[in-house]
């Protein structure tokens, strides 16, 4: 009898979640990987028709904000948008939001390292193309790696717990040998 | 082999008198449907001490990578363009990361360093002997696939030191003709060199590793441990006392994962060398220092070869080891240890620019 209530409730989630969400929708890009700075050409498609969204450049460390776009009655944007320089050379995914912050379609792209003279004929000067670039070096990363006060707890339960059932272990077995 | 007393059943469940209430603990419960009475087959009561645990111990600190490295996997990307902002990812987001990516780390130097004193214990005591030249030749095999696990890890770092080594690895592979394609960027068009050697550090590598862990252990249980004592204590004694040492072992790696982290370089830069090696392999480094990229190829071959060799070596009738035997293998071990010492100190060079 009490599984019964269990049971709709579960059911319901796999029902009402889905009329509640946003419709999922699709984008294409013009190309697959794109220099520092350079320009990309997005489509879209069945997503909220007269709206706008929000489109978003996410890596793995940092996200860029491409700015909102409009949607046609048909529910479609065609626009070009220029990567903020910020966005350093790496793999990012493209997202395509709702004004309520859910995602509405996403798709990868790369972005390549720019020729000098190519960031000169995006207004960039040789100097500031040159600071760009990162030199080889043997030398560490300087990391932030501030741990909250529930990893410290994790990592301080799991070595105790490995150094205490080790004694233990050898303890006992000291006993019975 | 396991004998039941009177009071049990072939399961090893407790039987009854007539007149008596069956009492079945959740530990006699385990100890039938898992078999462990198994387990309790006699070994030499010299297996309960230390240098006896050292495989073990590899073992469990083998265990200790293969856990670590399921959980940092699933936020590594072995896409080039990629692989080291994972990283980053991974030691500045991740939950735990920076300390798992830690106790991975060191766990693979506790590996290193234990089956090195393990292979040193079991040939000074000559136990590659007959019948046990094939457990022998499974540890070397099991050494050599450590290195490469060793080597594949620190290139999936994609730092400058990644980098470099994957450079100096395929120019090795140059000089070896055919036999070193697989290890060429343009092997498999379809796909990078470094996602290949992610595959080859997740997938290829461990199922090579654990099939001559098997056979390791299988050996090990049928042909016995090289002991003059008779076998009078059982096995699971041995692993309580290994179990406890590898979690203190275990503890150990969680404190340095704390206490010295480990960094990572700037995204490598291909086309120029300005690092050393990963400190396990400064020793082919110092001999390429001498004899240029080919001591890259020679070292391993001989200090491997010379290992595979030691069972054809000795074949000795008796108890000792034939003094040229562990000169040999003395005079190798100090050039190993003082070519990391050597590769350590000395200036950086230059080898494949």
């Amino acid at each position: 009898m009490r599984r019964t209530p269990t049971i709709v409730f579960f059911l319901a989630l796999i029902f009402v979640a889905p009329l509640s969400a946003h419709e999922k929708g699709a984008i294409r890009l013009a190309n697959k990987s794109v220099p520092v700075g350079g320009e990309l050409v997005i489509k879209g498609d069945k997503l909220p028709k007269t709206n706008s969204v929000m489109l978003t450049l996410k890596g793995a460390l940092a996200t860029h904000s491409l700015g909102e776009v409009p949607t046609t009655a048909a529910g479609t944007f065609d626009t070009r948008v220029k990567l903020p320089v910020a966005a350093k050379p790496g793999a990012y995914v493209v997202i395509v939001e709702a004004g309520d912050g859910d995602e509405l379609a996403r798709a990868d792209v790369v972005v390549t390292e720019a020729m000098a003279h190519d960031m000169a004929a995006m207004g960039h000067t040789t100097d500031s193309a040159a600071a760009g670039q990162v030199h080889p070096t043997a030398e560490m990363m300087e990391l932030d790696a501030t741990r909250s006060g529930g990893e410290w707890g994790a990592i301080l339960l799991i070595i105790a717990l490995c150094a205490g059932g080790g004694v233990a272990l050898l303890a006992s077995a000291r006993h019975t040998a | 082999m396991h004998t039941h007393d009177s009071h049990e059943s072939p399961s090893g469940m407790p039987t009854t008198e007539p007149g008596d209430s069956p009492r079945v603990t959740a530990a006699d419960g385990v100890r039938s449907r898992f078999a462990v009475g198994a387990l309790e087959y006699r070994i030499p009561p010299i297996a309960n001490k230390l240098p006896y645990m050292l495989g073990g111990l590899t073992f469990i600190g083998l265990t200790v990578l293969v856990l670590t490295g399921i959980l940092l996997d699933q936020y590594y990307n072995p896409n080039p363009v990629a692989a080291h902002d994972s990283i980053v990812y991974i030691m500045t987001r991740m939950p735990l990361g920076a300390w798992l990516r830690g106790v991975h780390y060191w766990g693979a130097a506790a590996v290193l360093v234990t089956s090195l004193l393990h292979l040193i214990y079991v040939f000074w005591r000559r136990s590659y002997h007959r019948p046990r030249e094939v457990t022998w030749l499974a540890g070397v095999a099991l050494n050599v696939v450590i290195f490469a696990l060793v080597f594949t890890g620190s290139v999936l770092r994609a730092d400058q030191e990644g980098v470099e080594a994957l450079a100096h690895a395929v120019a090795g592979a140059g000089l070896t003709g055919p036999l070193g394609a697989p290890l060429t960027p343009g092997f498999t068009p379809s796909t990078s060199l470094l996602a290949r050697l992610h595959n080859a550090h997740v997938s290829l590598l461990p199922l090579a590793l654990f099939g001559l862990v098997a056979l390791h252990f299988f050996l090990i249980r049928n042909l016995g441990i090289h002991a003059s004592e008779p076998a009078t204590v059982p096995f699971t004694r041995h692993l309580r006392r290994l179990t406890g040492y590898g979690l203190l072992l275990t503890s150990l790696l969680g404190v340095l994962a704390v206490a010295l982290p480990p960094g990572i370089g700037f995204a490598g830069i291909e086309g120029v060398e300005v690092t050393k090696p990963f400190w396990p392999f400064l020793w082919i480094y110092a001999v390429e220092n001498t004899m240029g990229l080919w001591g890259m190829i020679l070292a391993p071959l001989v200090l491997f070869g010379f290992l595979f060799a030691v069972p054809l070596l000795d074949r000795r009738v008796g108890d000792r080891t034939p003094s040229w035997l562990r000169i040999v293998g003395v005079i190798l071990l100090v050039l190993y240890v003082g070519g990391i010492i050597y590769g350590a100190l000395a200036p950086q060079m230059q080898h494949i620019m």
